[in-house]
């Protein structure tokens, strides 16, 4: 599960809800391309979503009961900043109705809220196997 | 044995079963989520044109004749759209009787990824300060505040905050003011001076990476206000006929033009919201009762030792409307809620698609939508549950006991 959520982290402001330039917001060839604010938002989103498929991997390797508590927490974590980063940290393009805040943004927060249920879940399940 | 209370007997019954419980209240939550989002949809776009006609501020707007559209599009999506007329046009129509004030807009366009412009393809609207009706409306709110050659006015979803400085075509602007949102395209749009948007045009050869073509006398649009009937004025429509008559060369465009063009664009999606949510509400209404008939018949043995143990019918009856009050109501909260934050996070996303306008209502009447839907599901719960409920609490302790055993 938490490799598939970290996969869409990873695909979402590419593909699914991409960020300002990128996907189907991809400029024309030949036209200019330019910086966008939220590119930093796009590299984090990457490296996050990453760090979770790994994060997910873990207890398949390692199947204890502490891996996959120590899995939750770090999703847990991860999600925090799968919502974070963009609010506050890599930052997004100012105008209101631009690719990145009307679609990527309320994306990630709710790609990063389904992360948080499911590290709160693996707890729950890690504790109930106990 | 202590008798146990009613709501702990409910949630033991309701959590007898989770499977079948949370499947009833996702139905419930799907009917209530559709009901909402239909509603608030609907609610939103009608504040959102409602605060944008005010906006305009014009009875009657004139643009090049066959380009009306293209300026209705602007107003609801913020694309640019860029056209010309010349400037007698405005001349002639404030010649006519029935019309009261005019005023002149010019329509540019900011240059795509360009280091003389702070923003790309941002909507420029050069005004005239003395008369244009937004102006004159944002300056009645800030007495005091004139706007100066080089100040702008800017749409409050640009992002920009007073005192901020913009640069078009090489030009330096400080923003003045952001206007008031109003959930529509036009919250994409700067306003500046429009003596300053010809001599921006004049620089920009020497200022800017792409020269502005624009002539002094060209301008896009005539905002126009009417005289009441009674001061022998004539109504929108009339007047709108006649000027468009005696002027081939331009439409006219009246609020009702944008608003049927907003209502032509969101009908669609309004109406399969409405048809889903007609076409589960019975089919949920169905299941209740279904599920709750099954749910006594298998408690009727369990029902008939309350009744022998000195549980009143009444007990009973509360018990099993009770449960579905319960599980109706959660699935209508969660359905709600569901609805609710997505409209509100895809708010921008789901204007821009649908091309109209989004202007959350306020919170008052956001709780009275959510208070009805939540209204309508639990009168739904209670009903579908009131035969299931009223047979089990008029049966017999005995009779009860003995049909349960078989």
């Amino acid at each position: 599960m938490l490799v598939a959520l970290g996969a869409l982290a990873v695909a979402a402001p590419r593909q699914i809800f991409p960020v300002c330039g990128m996907g189907r917001y991809a400029p024309a060839p030949g036209s200019p391309g330019g910086h966008h604010a939220c590119q930093g938002t796009l590299q984090a989103e990457t490296a996050l979503g990453g760090m979770l498929m790994l994060i997910g991997l873990a207890p398949a390797l390692w199947p204890r009961r502490k891996t996959g508590l120590a899995a939750s927490l770090a999703a847990m974590v991860i999600a925090g900043l799968v919502i974070i980063s963009p609010l506050h940290l890599t930052g997004l393009c100012r105008m209101s109705t631009m690719p990145c805040r009307a679609g990527t943004l309320p994306a990630l927060v709710t790609l990063g809220i389904i992360i948080a249920t499911t590290g709160v879940a693996g707890i729950f399940l890690a504790r109930k196997a106990k | 044995m202590t008798r146990p209370g009613l709501w702990r007997l409910i949630l033991k019954n309701l959590g007898r079963r989770p499977f079948r419980s949370a499947a009833l209240a996702l139905g419930v939550a799907v009917v209530a989520g559709l009901q909402i989002s239909a509603a608030l949809l609907d609610r939103t776009s009608e504040q959102g044109l409602e605060r944008g006609l005010q906006r305009m501020g014009a009875d009657l707007v004139a643009v090049p004749s066959g380009l009306d559209r293209d300026l209705l599009d602007s107003y609801l999506t913020g694309q640019v759209s860029l056209f010309y007329m010349d400037r007698s046009v405005r001349d002639r129509i404030a010649g006519y009787n029935f019309v009261k004030k005019t005023s002149a807009q010019v329509y540019l366009q900011s240059l795509a990824r360009a280091s003389c412009c702070s923003a790309s393809n941002i909507f420029l609207v050069g005004f005239e300060p003395d008369s244009d009706f937004t102006v004159q409306a944002w300056l009645a709110r800030h007495p005091g505040k004139p706007i100066g050659p080089d100040q702008v006015l800017a749409g409050a979803g640009l992002g920009v905050e007073p005192g901020a400085t913009l640069k078009f075509y090489g030009h330096d602007f400080q923003v003045a003011g952001v206007l008031d949102p109003t959930g529509m395209g036009i919250d994409l749009t700067v306003f500046i001076p429009m003596p300053t948007a010809y001599l921006m045009a004049r620089e920009s050869g020497a200022l800017a990476e792409q020269t502005l073509e624009l002539k002094p006398e060209k301008i896009s649009a005539v905002m126009i206000k009417l005289k009441p009937e009674s001061e022998g004025g004539l109504p929108g429509y009339r007047a709108a006929y006649e000027l468009e008559k005696a002027i081939p060369e331009v439409s006219i465009i009246q609020p009702d033009d944008l608003s049927a063009r907003a209502r032509n664009n969101l009908s669609g999606t309004l109406k399969t919201l409405r048809s889903a949510s007609y076409a589960v509400w019975p089919l949920a209404a169905l299941m209740i009762g279904l599920l709750f008939s099954m749910s006594v018949s298998e408690r009727q043995r369990e029902i008939g030792i309350l009744r022998a143990l000195g549980a009143t019918r009444w007990f009973v009856f509360i018990l099993i409307i009770g449960e579905a009050l319960l599980l109706t109501g959660l699935g209508a909260a969660t359905g709600i809620v569901t609805s609710v934050s997505i409209l509100a996070g895809y708010s921008k996303l789901i204007a821009a698609s649908l091309q109209v306008p989004f202007l959350w209502p306020s919170v008052q009447e956001l709780i009275g939508l959510s208070s009805l839907a939540m209204l309508m599901a639990l009168l739904t719960g209670a009903g579908a549950a009131l035969i299931p409920a009223s047979q089990s609490s008029r049966k017999d302790p005995y009779q009860a006991i003995r049909g349960g055993e078989s």
